[in-house]
């Protein structure tokens, strides 16, 4: 089985939350750096504005397409939605795809190989032919953020059973549990920290899917501002949907940390 | 310290007995190698059927892309020069990634103060689709082949830099005491302690990486020069030739399948001390 790929992203996965002694020489070094390099962007960059951009002219950019000027927000709502919709729809198919694959073996032998095979494709490669298929719109935003979350979430949610420790599963062996029985209570709970790690590689790559969808095809949303700006040599307003959405893709992985604390509270130390 | 609980890879556990006995057809070699034909032969034929029956401007039967694939590769070579275009790209910007990843993760993981000041920004990049940085990379560099380079190389980078730092904050304290007991240099504490234990994780970060680099060899290809393996694959959608498409997705994937296999055999070789299972657990 190819589960050890899933396994790779998995421990990568625990980088964001890694846990640091907040002392006070970690928070100096830190502030300090961000502020040498801010300081220092900002005296080059006013050089060479179009090439660098400078951190005041960003915020200055940031105030006009933002509060001034609707056409970015309208831009991040568009594509939020296509994100939301297909990301929840994702969680729903992947995980019912990944539950029928693990508690049938039929079903694991028959799809393996297709999924193992899309897991490890990059899926950006179908857009071109999914805007013929799907369209431009809001249709292709969903599908490639269905594309690319769902696999993710079907391998571990197959490998969950595996991922169990062995006494759980006894003691449901031994009080003659039904299958659903043993999923519901000790395999669905025993596989969720797996879960979860799935859906935030998941909200990785369907970020990545969405921009280059809306970059290749679509006339709006933000992959297209952002081509828009670059096109122009807007660097300042350029970087307003980068860092933006740099923040969304952090405070996506934090959600779902925080909320997998919610519902496995037996995990947390 | 990185919080290991929740990535513990327990021992797999085989099925229970009674499932076993039940889905006894299934484990037999046979039996899955027939669920399997018979899943390729309906999946061939429901393709087959819904190609024929649909604008073939848009979809093409299996048969179509069997014809396009023998038009492509043997007839001419068309599909093999932009495979090995792509590779070449992909292949440099991987190259780059490695030493710089391992030095730069390596440096982050061993000392504090290179970790405090590099952190904030790994991890916001780490996080960030390296897609949104192609226009910001075009004013900077162009469009040539350095921009391809560039793409996979902040493709791939990360997940090495990543799983470095991870494995070399995993190093068994006991041989780390051991190496401090016989007044080992930090150079000779790298040398014979930490790098041996880190280059498990080092190859699942290159595991990873692999896949990150076709992705950033693709958007570079799609997004910046319309050249190789994801050219052909923009061209031959615009142009609604679906059959070309599917031979150049086909190809892609069979590309990833041998790099990940690839990557695996060479992984066993220089470390078979090490299954993937033992190094990916924390």
């Amino acid at each position: 089985m190819n589960d050890d790929l899933s396994r790779s992203e998995i421990v990568m996965d625990q980088w964001p939350s890694v846990v640091y002694p907040a002392d006070r020489r970690a928070k100096l070094l830190r502030f300090g750096s961000l502020f040498v390099v801010l300081a220092l962007w900002e005296l080059v960059g006013r050089q060479n504005a179009v090439f660098l951009s400078y951190p005041t002219a960003v915020a200055q950019a940031a105030w006009e397409v933002l509060v001034l000027d609707d056409r970015l927000r309208s831009a991040f709502a568009e594509t939020l939605t296509g994100y939301a919709v297909g990301f929840v729809a994702a969680t729903v198919l992947g995980i019912a795809v990944g539950f029928l694959m693990g508690q049938f073996k039929t079903f694991d032998i028959a799809l393996s190989p297709y999924v193992n095979a899309l897991y490890a494709t990059p899926r950006i490669a179908i857009i071109p032919i999914l805007v013929l298929w799907v369209g431009i719109g809001f249709g292709l935003r969903v599908t490639i953020v269905i594309l690319s979350a769902i696999f993710p979430i079907i391998i571990t949610v197959r490998d969950g059973a595996k991922s169990v420790a062995a006494e759980y599963l006894d003691v449901a062996r031994s009080f003659v549990a039904t299958k659903w029985q043993t999923w519901r209570t000790a395999i669905l709970p025993g596989s969720l920290p797996y879960v979860f790690a799935a859906l935030r590689i998941g909200a990785q790559r369907s970020l990545i899917g969405i921009i280059v969808a809306e970059t290749l095809a679509a006339v709006t949303g933000t992959g297209r501002m952002i081509q828009d700006y670059g096109q122009f040599f807007q660097t300042d307003r350029l970087l307003v949907p980068i860092l933006a959405i740099g923040f969304f893709s952090i405070l996506m992985t934090s959600a779902l940390h925080l909320l997998q604390r919610k519902v496995t509270p037996w995990e947390r130390r | 310290m990185i919080s290991g609980r929740d990535v513990a890879t327990r021992p797999a556990e085989s099925r229970s007995g009674a499932e076993q006995d039940r889905e006894a057809f299934a484990d037999t070699r046979w039996g899955a190698w027939l669920i399997r034909a018979v899943t390729l032969a309906v999946v061939l034929a429901a393709w087959e059927i819904y190609g024929r029956s649909t604008n073939p401007a848009l979809f093409a039967p299996f048969s179509a892309v069997v014809s396009a694939f023998v038009d492509m590769a043997v007839t001419s070579n068309e599909l093999w020069t932009a495979a090995i275009d792509s590779a070449r790209a992909m292949i440099i910007g991987f190259a780059i990634a490695i030493p710089v990843g391992i030095a730069v993760g390596l440096a982050i993981g061993r000392y504090r103060t290179v970790e405090y000041v590099l952190d904030p920004y790994v991890s916001f990049l780490y996080a960030l689709p390296m897609v949104v940085l192609i226009p910001l990379l075009i004013i900077w560099i162009g469009i040539g082949t350095p921009a391809r380079i560039v793409i996979v190389f902040l493709e791939c980078v990360f997940p090495i830099i990543i799983n470095t730092i991870i494995g070399s904050k995993e190093v068994d304290r006991r041989l780390l005491d051991t190496a401090s007991s016989f007044c080992a240099s930090e150079r000779q504490t790298l040398r014979t302690v930490v790098v041996p234990s880190m280059l498990p994780y080092i190859f699942t970060g290159l595991h990873v990486a692999i896949g990150t680099a076709l992705v950033g060899m693709l958007l570079a290809e799609m997004l910046v020069v319309l050249r190789g393996l994801g050219g052909l694959i923009v061209t031959a959608s615009n142009s609604y030739q679906p059959d070309r498409v599917m031979v150049t997705l086909l190809v892609l994937v069979a590309e990833s399948l041998l790099l990940v296999g690839l990557m695996k055999r060479i992984r066993h070789r220089l470390i078979p001390w090490s299954s993937e299972n033992e190094s990916t657990s924390i």
